[in-house]
């Protein structure tokens, strides 16, 4: 298994979604628990959200490197028992209503799975009814709030009221690239991620020091 | 700094006295602008890109760098005798290309009559217009200019943005656009032609749905979030006069596709000769958004896709506009770069890398092992050179003294690339046809227009098609428009539009995997 998980690891490192399929359907085969599997795919997409943000990986490759993760892991999850998932917190993500744009809120959800979190992604246009419904439902620890339009920042700022207002004990991260560090504190966010990355940073650190 | 004027060090080496700043300049960066040094404020002021940083040089000899939109002049200090305006962060003004243009759909009933007609091309970025001799059907005049409100963003979301943040803003966004834009582009016009700007009696304006829009001042908040809700798609008529422009007479604006598929792709089709259904056929309008219209037999299919200012030169650390003394292309040969450059002055270094450029570049790198299909440089490769940017030893491609290329710049081409690749292949999805039934590839803009098609075809910036399906068209919105203003009618675009099918791309299941798909530098 040793060898395999290292070439599970390498495969979403470098992005290449064929290797990662294969080998994958190959430990599948060779009876290896699921939930190995899992790990040392996370341990790569994790280390992938690591040099991104340290400048070492450009978004292109980040992409295809989330790409080559969630490929693998669509092999995965048939196999996994309830049992097996990840028992990590849960985080619900979204994009604000009157945005449609999902590919960075797609991005940091496979970083947040690479770092153990239950993701549920709740899609796009996602009004502030649904998010707290879907936070209500996963007793949800954490809420990344996604916004790519200068434009829908009014809608994120919405959001963040509407939740805040039901009393939600889940905190609240907002990210994309119109928002800034001001601009989530001024809106009322716990916490602002410059990237991909640096919502699970943000998150890891909450459940470091509570 | 003191003083009645300020030195100022431009890109190429000149230094410029300024009139010195008062209480009511603004901004550095504003203050800047209006003393004829426009920067590249491309988020509109809000201090969230680098387009706007300038140096400042202390009297100790330290160096400072700052965002010129978030600074008062009074903050510069007393011990300063220099700002420096570094080439990244000057706005570029050139337009080649984008007044060039031609018809191919035949004019088989033009509307000969007395009077000048003015075709109109409102881009976001630039503007460009033609006058016609409507009796002879000559062209009298063509010219092109940078769109005024650029200085608010240099992209149609962050204009929105500006025209929603207070009640004032979208009549001031008009306002800008006609003063700072329309009315000198016609002046411009009339000039050359030495002819009245009154006696033009009849003008037909295409754009983008946003910016006329802008040109109508009509609010532009419905087309700040999902779903859109633009005030007008259809056909639509302005009084001149209404908007303050100095002659007599309707500005008629032909029917937009959608919310951000406008009219001038609708008339571009016309220019391309490919408004009616028939042989599949693709009509890709370069621009930030990327626009484009597939013909089918049965049809048409149109989307916009969101390219960003990369092969505009935005973003890049080197990049520019084409324009004078800018590397439109490249080569290489012997472990050396040849460069072709426009409009070049003699003695002086070339002072940016067009999109052309970059495109070769790419190509070129993929070809000789510089790059690989990820866009990484290979640091064993000797056209790679280690160089200290910003602070850190980083890999980059050294053209000559002045340019140089580096890794952020070839991911952000890739996203283009990507960008344009997955709007094809969406659109070639839901016509359910493959890249290679298309019998003619068209591209538009001035990107399209300098486009090295033998490399954006080897990196897959374009679908794999025969060299000889792939034509170049200049300006198809100035070509599309100038055809309606001397037709008698507008039946054929009427039919265009009322038989095509808008695709919102990020509502297109798959797109994000298309994208994915096109990143690479060779498909």
């Amino acid at each position: 298994m040793t060898t395999l998980a290292a070439t599970l690891t390498t495969a979403i490192q470098t992005g290449n979604r064929k290797l990662a399929c294969a080998a994958t359907s190959e430990a599948l085969a060779g009876g290896i628990a699921p939930q190995s599997i899992l790990r040392a795919l996370m341990d790569g997409m994790d280390d992938v959200g690591r040099r991104f943000r340290s400048n070492d990986l450009f978004v292109p490759e980040v992409l295809i490197a989330a790409r080559a993760m969630k490929s693998a892991m669509e092999l995965v999850e048939p196999h996994l028992a309830t049992g097996d998932r990840p028992t990590g917190h849960s985080v619900v993500i979204g994009t604000v209503e009157g945005d449609l744009h999902d590919i960075g809120k797609n991005l940091v959800a496979m970083m947040l799975k690479g770092a153990g979190f239950q993701v549920i992604d709740v899609g796009t246009n996602v009004p502030a009814a649904d998010f707290m419904a879907a936070i209500d439902a996963h007793q949800a620890r954490f809420v990344g709030l996604s916004a790519l339009l200068t434009t829908t920042l009014p809608s994120m700022r919405h959001v963040v009221s509407e939740l805040k207002a039901k009393g939600i004990v889940a905190r609240i991260v907002v990210g994309g690239a119109p928002v800034t560090a001001e601009f989530a504190a001024s809106i009322g966010a716990d916490g602002y991620a410059p990237d991909a990355a640096g919502a699970v940073d943000i998150m890891r650190g909450w459940l470091a020091n509570p | 700094m003191t003083g009645e004027s300020w030195r100022v060090e431009l890109p190429d080496g000149t230094c410029r006295a300024v009139p010195a700043p008062h209480a009511d300049s603004g901004t550095l960066a504003t203050w800047l602008e209006n003393n004829g040094i426009a920067l590249n404020t491309r988020c509109g002021q809000r201090g969230w890109c680098h387009g706007c940083k300038i140096e400042w040089q202390h009297a100790t000899g330290s160096q400072q760098t700052v965002r010129s939109c978030q600074l008062m002049p009074d903050a510069v200090p007393p011990d300063v005798a220099l700002l420096r305006v570094p080439l990244r962060s000057q706005r570029g003004e050139s337009l080649h290309g984008l007044r060039s243009f031609e018809v191919r759909t035949p004019l088989t009933q033009p509307w000969r009559r007395p009077g000048l007609g003015l075709a109109l091309d409102i881009g976001t970025t630039t503007l460009a217009g033609a006058l016609w001799d409507l009796q002879s059907g000559i062209c009298l005049a063509t010219a092109a200019q940078a769109n005024p409100q650029r200085s608010f963003g240099d992209n149609v979301v962050s204009r929105i943005a500006y025209a929603c943040d207070q009640p004032t803003h979208n009549s001031h966004l008009q306002q800008v656009l006609i003063d700072g834009g329309i009315r000198p582009l016609v002046d411009a016009l009339c000039e050359l032609a030495n002819c009245d700007s009154a006696t033009i009696s009849a003008a037909t304006a295409v754009g983008n749905t946003v910016m006329l829009h802008s040109l109508a001042g009509a609010p532009l908040a419905g087309f700040s979030r999902y779903p859109f809700k633009p005030q007008f798609l259809a056909a639509h008529s302005l009084s001149a006069a209404a908007l303050g422009l100095p002659w007599s007479g309707a500005i008629d604006l032909p029917p937009s596709l959608g919310p951000f598929v406008g009219a001038d792709l609708a008339v571009g089709a016309l220019a391309a000769g490919i408004a009616e259904p028939g042989p599949p056929a693709l009509l890709i309008d370069f621009g930030t958004n990327g626009e484009m219209l597939l013909r089918t037999p049965s049809g048409f299919w149109a989307t916009a896709t969101a390219v960003g200012p990369a092969f505009e030169g935005g973003r890049l650390r080197c990049g520019g506009p084409a324009g004078p003394n800018v590397v439109t292309r490249l080569s290489y040969a012997d472990g050396s770069w040849q460069l072709t450059v426009l409009d070049a002055s003699p003695g002086t270094l070339p002072r940016a890398l067009a999109g052309s450029a970059y495109i070769d570049l790419l190509a070129i790198g993929r070809a000789h092992g510089m790059l690989t299909a990820h866009g990484r440089m290979v640091r064993s490769h000797p056209a790679v050179q280690m160089t200290t940017i910003d602070g850190d030893l980083t890999p980059c491609i050294q053209i000559v003294d002045t340019l140089l290329v580096t890794e952020p710049d070839i991911a952000e081409l890739m996203q283009a690339k990507a960008a344009i690749g997955a709007g094809i292949a969406t659109l070639l999805h839901h016509a359910s046809m493959a890249a290679t039934d298309l019998v003619a590839l068209h591209l538009a803009g001035g990107f399209g227009y300098h486009l090295p098609v033998r490399h954006a075809l080897a990196i897959g910036l374009l679908p794999a098609l025969p060299a000889d399906r792939i034509q170049l068209h200049g300006n198809t919105a100035l070509g599309g428009a100038s055809f309606l203003l001397q037709s008698v009618d507008n039946q054929a675009l009427d039919m265009l539009v009322a038989q095509t099918q808008v695709i919102e791309l990020n509502t297109s299941p798959g797109f994000e995997d298309r994208f994915i798909d096109n990143l690479a530098l060779d498909c």
